[in-house]
């Protein structure tokens, strides 16, 4: 089952800060990382991160900077602020709240996702 | 030769990216992604033009992510953010003209740039001055008077004080009077520097007929009196 960005859309968010609290990353490596940590359920049409990604440093939850990885070839990096490591607690807090409600609804185990 | 796919999508994407000078940037981290996912499929067994075809169509709608880009480098920012920087720029420039230069040429230079600012047409004559008088911790040197058609009579000299205190300002410098009695009223003055000040002050309607500038000091029971011979007084002596 693949789900698109529209389903996982209200907690984007959460999960570029999460990647960027881990380390600095670059845009295909973040499309890398969610697909192989979600066993590929999650994809993405790629390029859409892009206005994700700059809306996050535009807020100041992520900055952004060029440098050479391990490849030698140039890329822009993004890094988490002290701003988006706040704001990822909040994030997770609320994922919590989420899917806790999602599964009291449901009857199943509140912190089966967490 | 037509555009590549790859170049074509750019191109879209950048179409509605209003904003000048943020296009390089984004056009350079979306063509790196595609570049890279080409890679990506070419080492699957693609070919080429199938790897980035492939690519291409993973990035998404052109249009889509033109727009959404376009809301994140507002070009209203964009130029608040380009003047700001231009005039940092610009401060950062006059500053070291207004202050560091100045400061140098005080430092540095023997000659005043407040003599240059008496046009020479207006100079009846100009003379060297080497007075130089002590009161307390501060240096008066008494450098140059230049003369003009207008009677005005310009006093240039530099003062310092050897304590760090600092504290004394452009202070009084005396009476300024002449050999025939006359005692004039001290008008406009200017200052200019750092460490070594350098100040102008200008005595209106002084005497053509004087052979002598006298500038008498006496205050707070500190004096001194500079009496500088003038070449007018020949001058006049001489007709």
């Amino acid at each position: 089952m693949k789900i698109d960005k529209g389903l996982i859309g209200g907690s984007t968010v959460f999960l570029l800060l999460s990647l960027l609290q881990e380390t600095d990353r670059y845009g295909y490596e973040i499309i890398k990382d969610l697909e192989k940590r979600s066993d590929n359920v999650f994809q993405f049409k790629e390029g859409t991160l892009y206005p994700v990604l700059h809306r996050l440093e535009n807020i100041g939850y992520v900055k952004s900077y060029m440098a050479k990885g391990d490849t030698g070839k140039e890329r822009r990096y993004y890094s988490i602020t002290k701003k988006g490591a706040k704001q990822l607690v909040e994030e997770k807090k609320n994922w919590e709240l989420f899917s806790a409600a999602v599964n009291k609804v449901t009857g199943g185990e509140a912190h089966a996702f967490v | 030769m037509p555009l590549s796919k790859k170049d074509n999508f750019l191109e879209e994407v950048l179409s509605y990216i209003k904003f000048p000078f943020d296009r390089d940037d984004i056009k350079k981290e979306l063509e790196n992604h595609i570049l890279d996912k080409t890679e990506f499929y070419t080492e699957q067994g693609y070919d080429e033009a199938q790897a980035e075809e492939l690519s291409v169509r993973d990035m998404g709608d052109a249009v889509v992510i033109g727009v959404e880009l376009n809301k994140q480098h507002n070009p209203i920012i964009g130029w608040v953010w380009q003047i700001t920087n231009a005039l940092v720029f610009l401060s950062v420039i006059c500053s070291i003209f207004m202050i560091a230069l100045p400061m140098a040429g005080t430092l540095f230079s023997g000659s005043g740039n407040l003599v240059d600012t008496i046009p020479s047409s207006n100079i009846v004559y100009k003379m060297d001055v080497n007075e130089q008088v002590r009161l307390d911790d501060r240096t008066i040197n008494f450098t140059h008077l230049i003369y003009e058609k207008n009677k005005n009579m310009n006093i240039f000299y530099e003062h310092y004080t050897t304590s760090l205190r600092g504290g004394w300002s452009f202070g009084t410098i005396g009476e300024i009077k002449d050999n025939l009695g006359n005692t004039y009223f001290v008008g406009s003055g200017g200052s200019r520097g750092g460490i070594k000040n350098r100040s102008i002050r200008t005595v209106e309607n002084f005497s053509e007929e004087a052979d002598t500038l006298i500038i008498d000091y006496d205050y707070y029971n500190r004096s001194y009196r500079v009496e500088i011979p003038l070449p007018a007084g020949d001058k006049y002596e001489q007709t």
